[in-house]
């Protein structure tokens, strides 16, 4: 990792949420860079760039309720030579402000790093409002903009580091709560645009992002001991640039890909995949699991996890399935008395 | 007529709690070397308008069964005026049955024994023993998932509701560095409750308890939940939602066997 002495543990991250630790790491990052400066539309407690605003007053600017403003600003704040961090719910930034994202930052590819809060179906109970399912698809279509999924608060922190080593515009999408960690330490080699390979395995390769990628990896482990299968995990936090080798290795070398994501199956993290499988020719077993042509329904996270189909017992389902395996080959009820 | 309350304690103590005098024979072989060869059935009975309600104890050359139900032909009958003075027994409050069939005296001996060794869940104190210590905690993990699957199966309406719901989903109680665990897996209306790890998936939710003394402490009530989440005498892996319903269920069980 380049930005000497910004290494983060589990035992840092315990107590925090995803966004805490974005929250958290901007402000660090801050610390060293003067560039840096952050903006929010009135959500800046929620979105955890509050912390930087508690720090920083000086470098922190609201732009109210008014998300096409905002990242006007922060075209022009990026143009003028600083680094703009804006943080608002994902919802807002991929979709009410879609124009001035793509017109007033990623057109001239201006240095804006967009930390996008309350991604996919995370922000469940607040409804399809606030849902959203969509901006994979949308930013991932903007040219020159980098796509980032992290799949827990420890990968947030490297992608937020990485976000700023980069020059050019990125889109950070996170979730709302407190994600399960999937690492415990932030020196497992991320980098934008490379695939982690979290399990190696034969029969088939999981391919998932966000809070799908934790899932899928104790899925695999599951389906290891319990059904002899050799599963590959990939985590593949970055949506755009993809990594064509990482899957183009997994078409060869296991014949069956099935994609886990927290985003309509329609220009997410899927039909990424299926692009570059469909550009190389190459025969493969090809399934993606996301929320389908509807707009999600409203609950809590995880039962939309397992509503969808990526939370834990749906994917190992779902992989049994397409092994030609049953769930469940028994089903006894009775209690073990 | 028993109440629809008196009728889930009675669950609790018959379905649930009774079967444990087989892990308790398990996990004291001392204790079970006396009831080589035993044979014999004690039947524990209430009265009840709407049909006898009971189970028994089944001896069969030294080896325990608990049954749910009432048993034709017992040697030994315990019979209770109502299910509530039947409850209150199971309990360890005052509560005289009547006894048929005092002349098997050595059978009597054998299940009294047995009754008393099961008065160890309801302790309010920690034993003071190592070995009764675990006994104590290993009899209360079983006894939770299992009294919460079978007021599930018995229609108690919140955890049924709760159940309906649920889609394939196992939540587990496990203590560090012992063998002590178990599990309750879930599924539309269905339930399971079982001993040991649930290895088909991860658990939904895990109770997972730092020691013995660490889940005797909350088991009891002794040890403050905030200050046990603090230093991590108890983690709760998974939904922190599900893990406090879970957790009402769990008291629910309690507040009924008590």
């Amino acid at each position: 990792m380049a930005a000497d002495g910004l290494t983060y543990t589990i035992v840092d991250t315990a107590n925090m949420s995803t966004a805490e630790i974005y929250g958290k790491v901007l402000c660090d990052l801050a610390e060293k860079h003067n560039d840096i400066v952050g903006l929010s539309a009135d959500l800046a407690k929620s979105t955890k760039i509050g912390q930087f605003a508690a720090k920083f007053p000086n470098r922190f600017f609201n732009a109210g309720i008014a998300e096409q403003n905002m990242f006007g600003m922060a075209a022009g704040l990026a143009k003028s030579g600083l680094t703009p961090f804006v943080s608002t719910f994902a919802v807002f930034a991929s979709l009410r402000a879609a124009e001035q994202v793509r017109t007033d930052i990623c057109y001239p590819n201006l240095n804006v790093k967009i930390i996008a809060t309350h991604a996919g179906t995370s922000f469940g109970q607040a409804g399809t409002t606030h849902h959203c399912t969509e901006d994979l698809a949308v930013m991932r279509s903007f040219a020159n903009m980098v796509v980032i999924a992290p799949a827990d608060g420890i990968e947030t922190a490297n992608a937020v580091i990485a976000a700023y080593e980069h020059k050019g515009p990125v889109y950070i999408r996170i979730n709302r709560g407190f994600d399960p960690f999937l690492y415990e330490k932030t020196d497992y080699g991320f980098q934008i645009g490379k695939a982690v390979q979290l399990r190696d395995g034969t029969d088939i390769t999981i391919i998932a992002c966000g809070a799908a990628a934790y899932n899928a990896y104790h899925a695999a482990g599951i389906l290891e001991k319990e059904d002899g299968l050799s599963v590959r995990v990939l985590n593949m936090h970055t949506i755009k640039p993809i990594d064509e080798e990482a899957i183009m290795k997994a078409v060869m070398e296991t014949r069956r890909i099935v994609t886990f994501e927290d985003h309509n199956i329609y220009g997410g993290l899927g039909s990424a995949v299926a692009e570059v499988i469909v550009k190389s020719g190459k025969a493969c077993a090809f399934e993606s699991v996301g929320i389908p042509d509807e707009f999600a329904i409203i609950g809590l996270p995880e039962d939309l996890q397992n509503y969808y189909g990526f939370d834990q017992n749906k994917i190992i389902e779902k992989v049994r399935q397409i092994m030609g395996k049953d769930f469940e080959q028994t089903e006894d009820w009775e209690d073990e008395v | 007529m028993a109440t629809q309350n008196e009728l889930f304690a009675s669950t609790i103590f018959l379905k649930a709690a009774l079967p444990l005098t087989k892990v308790i024979l398990e996990y004291r072989p001392k204790m079970a070397a006396k009831y080589k060869g035993l044979n014999g059935v004690v039947q524990f009975v209430a009265k009840d308008d709407a049909g006898d309600i009971g189970g028994y104890l089944q001896f069969t050359d030294g080896v325990l069964d608990v049954k749910y139900g009432i048993h034709e032909k017992p040697d030994i009958v315990f019979t209770f005026k109502d299910v509530k003075t039947m409850n209150a027994f199971f309990a360890g409050k005052p509560a005289v049955p009547s006894i048929k069939g005092l002349t098997k005296l050595k059978l009597l001996m054998k299940a009294v024994n047995l009754l008393l060794a099961l008065k160890i869940i309801g302790r309010k104190t920690p034993p003071k023993k190592p070995e009764d210590k675990e006994l104590m905690v290993r009899l209360m993990l079983y006894l939770l998932p299992l009294g919460i699957s079978q007021l599930n199966k018995a229609g108690h309406p919140e955890i049924s509701k709760f159940c309906q719901k649920s889609p394939d989903r196992t939540f587990a109680w496990s203590v560090t560095g012992t063998d002590i665990a178990s599990y309750l897996r879930m599924k539309a209306g269905n339930s399971k409750a079982g001993r040991g790890k649930y290895t088909r998936s991860k658990p939904f939710v895990e109770f997972k308890f730092d020691s013995i003394d660490g889940a005797l402490g909350i088991l009891l009530q002794t040890t403050d939940m905030i200050e046990a989440s603090i230093n991590r005498i108890l983690v709760i892996e998974g939904s922190p939602e599900y893990g406090k319903e879970i957790g009402s269920f769990m008291n629910m069980v309690g507040q009924l066997a008590s």
